[in-house]
């Protein structure tokens, strides 16, 4: 199981939001730690999103507190977002740009990038709408990665793929963050959780809150996909999650009794929330 | 870049063509009815050429096209700017929308009278009759880039962290032309034919003046020559410089 003995990099306390009237998120706590990978899944309505974007800053809490050392947190989103009118060498070094690179520098960092996401020479002329959903899916990340944010947080940016264009993305993923960079995602598949990520928070709706955290013990470049499989399955009959989903409690996936799995599952309840605010932090 | 150039200038045999044809028709037409009522293009484009070797048909030219591009020039600042700003709100568009309507509804000849009463017979009552038949146009498009500009993209630029100029470079900007530019070339064709009718009206001097001139000596073939002159600036205007511009900015939108 990876270790992270430092102090969390970002931390929420007790953290609330309503959208008008309706209370979308109540009473969240969480810390991550830096190089830490952390997955949000949950069912549809339950506030992933409106987390994600009070952590990247995008909306502000009605209540609570967030606060957090980190000093670059970029975003991919839900959908590519690619800016129609540059091209996708211009769009992978949009980030850059912001930053004030020298086109010399950004040109090389921009192929460079597209190198390692497998995207031709020839792709990096075209415009967004001649790519393929899955090259955009790649340039949206490789955007993001190319500033080398220390947070990346990332809003169901595999949806769209098939299982082969997921798994490379997956590799190129832990490959390119194995480093420094902390990761924050949200996603509906348990399996794709399993495989990205180092601890798992599982929500419930009406209000969004944290009804579980599972922690896995494999670092993420090691799990295959019988590992992934095993440990998702078994995170599939555990009665928290299955409720969180909304699912029956009789299932018929079944994992064998004899069978270790990786996965350690907390109730939130008995999770230890350290919610004391660090000095030299940032608001989210 | 060589490839689109040679491209477009390619893909203008297919419009020259069309223009060849109705000029054929044009012809045809001409040998049923007399010089007074139709001349033929052979006679009109003699004229013209006889026109444009007299100096002071181009000085004739540049009165008109100064007042047609000042006009539309100052709507396209004015109309532009007020555009971007009541696009910023909803207030804005939704009290803004009734005024341009009845802009738009207004026709030009209604305010050359009123232009006439107010500055007189110089370049002012062309100017600004130009000046408010291009306002609304551009106006209105400015307004509606402006309105349609995506938040998605607003957010892209705060995590990005993106100052104002850079904002407005990567992303308003070119979201906002793509509505502009058409409104641009559309407005200049108003200006062209707004200007020609103030000053038939209410000027002594330009294409417009001239033919007033024409109409008064009955001379079918003079008129028809400075009308060739008005639509073949207008056409050089907005084929060889507007249009290959709107095809650089708009390229990402071009599927060859």
């Amino acid at each position: 199981m990876t270790v992270f003995n430092t102090e969390p990099a970002m931390r929420l306390h007790r953290v609330g939001f309503r959208y008008g009237l309706q209370t979308v998120l109540d009473n969240i706590d969480l810390a991550l730690f830096a190089g830490e990978r952390l997955a949000l899944v949950g069912p549809s309505g339950c506030g992933k999103t409106t987390l994600l974007h009070l952590v990247a800053g995008l909306l502000s809490p009605w209540e609570g507190q967030c606060e957090h050392r980190f000093q670059r947190i970029r975003m991919v989103f839900q959908q590519p977002r690619l800016l129609p009118w540059q091209t996708t060498l211009n769009n992978l070094t949009f980030g850059l740009r912001a930053l004030g690179i020298d086109p010399r520098a950004r040109q090389a960092a921009g192929r460079s990038m597209a190198e390692r996401f497998g995207l031709h020479a020839d792709d990096l002329a075209k415009y967004p709408d001649q790519l393929s959903g899955g090259m955009q899916s790649r340039v949206a990340l490789g955007r993001a990665l190319i500033v080398e944010p220390d947070l990346l947080l990332m809003d169901e940016p595999f949806s769209a793929l098939d299982i082969g264009h997921k798994a490379r993305l997956y590799d190129d993923l832990v490959r390119l963050t194995e480093t420094r960079t902390s990761m924050m995602m949200i996603t509906h598949d348990l399996l794709e959780a399993v495989r990205l990520a180092d601890r798992i928070l599982v929500m419930a709706p009406s209000p969004g809150r944290i009804v579980a955290e599972i922690r896995l013990g494999l670092a993420a470049a090691l799990r295959d996909d019988l590992y992934v499989h095993h440990n998702g399955a078994a995170l599939m009959q555990n009665p928290t999650v299955r409720s969180a989903f909304n699912l029956p409690s009789s299932t018929a996936v079944s994992v064998s009794s004899h069978t270790e799995t990786d996965v350690l599952i907390t109730p939130v309840d008995s999770m230890n929330a350290n919610p004391t605010p660090n000095a030299g932090v940032t608001g989210c | 870049m060589i490839v689109r150039t040679a491209h477009y200038i390619w893909g203008g045999w297919g419009a020259i063509s069309v223009l060849l044809v109705a000029l054929a028709a044009w012809e045809w037409a001409a040998g049923f009815q007399s010089e007074l009522i139709l001349p033929s293009p052979l006679d009109v484009m003699a004229h013209l050429s006889q026109l444009l070797a007299d100096p002071e048909a181009w000085r004739t030219i540049g009165i008109t096209a100064r007042r047609a591009l000042l006009g539309f020039g100052l709507a396209w600042v004015v109309g532009g700017g007020l555009g971007l700003l009541a696009g910023r709100t909803i207030t804005g568009a939704v009290i803004s929308r009734p005024l341009i309507s009845v802009l738009l509804g207004t026709p030009p000849i209604a305010w050359l009278v009123l232009a006439l009463l107010w500055l007189g017979s110089g370049d002012g009552s062309p100017v600004f009759t130009v000046f408010i038949a291009c306002l609304p146009v551009l106006f209105l498009q400015c307004m509606q880039g402006s309105r349609t500009l995506s938040l998605q993209y607003h957010d892209l630029a705060h995590n990005f962290e993106l100052n104002a100029r850079q904002r407005w470079v990567e992303i308003n900007l070119p979201h906002i032309l793509s509505y502009v530019l058409p409104a641009t070339i559309t407005a200049l064709g108003v200006a062209w034919k707004v200007v020609v009718m103030a000053e038939l009206l209410a000027s002594d001097e330009g294409v417009g003046a001239m033919l007033a001139v024409s109409r008064s000596w009955l001379d079918t073939t003079g008129a028809l020559a400075w009308i060739l002159t008005t639509v073949g600036l207008l056409l050089l205007t907005e084929y060889l410089f507007l249009e290959p511009i709107k095809r650089h900015i708009e390229r990402w939108q071009v599927r060859e």
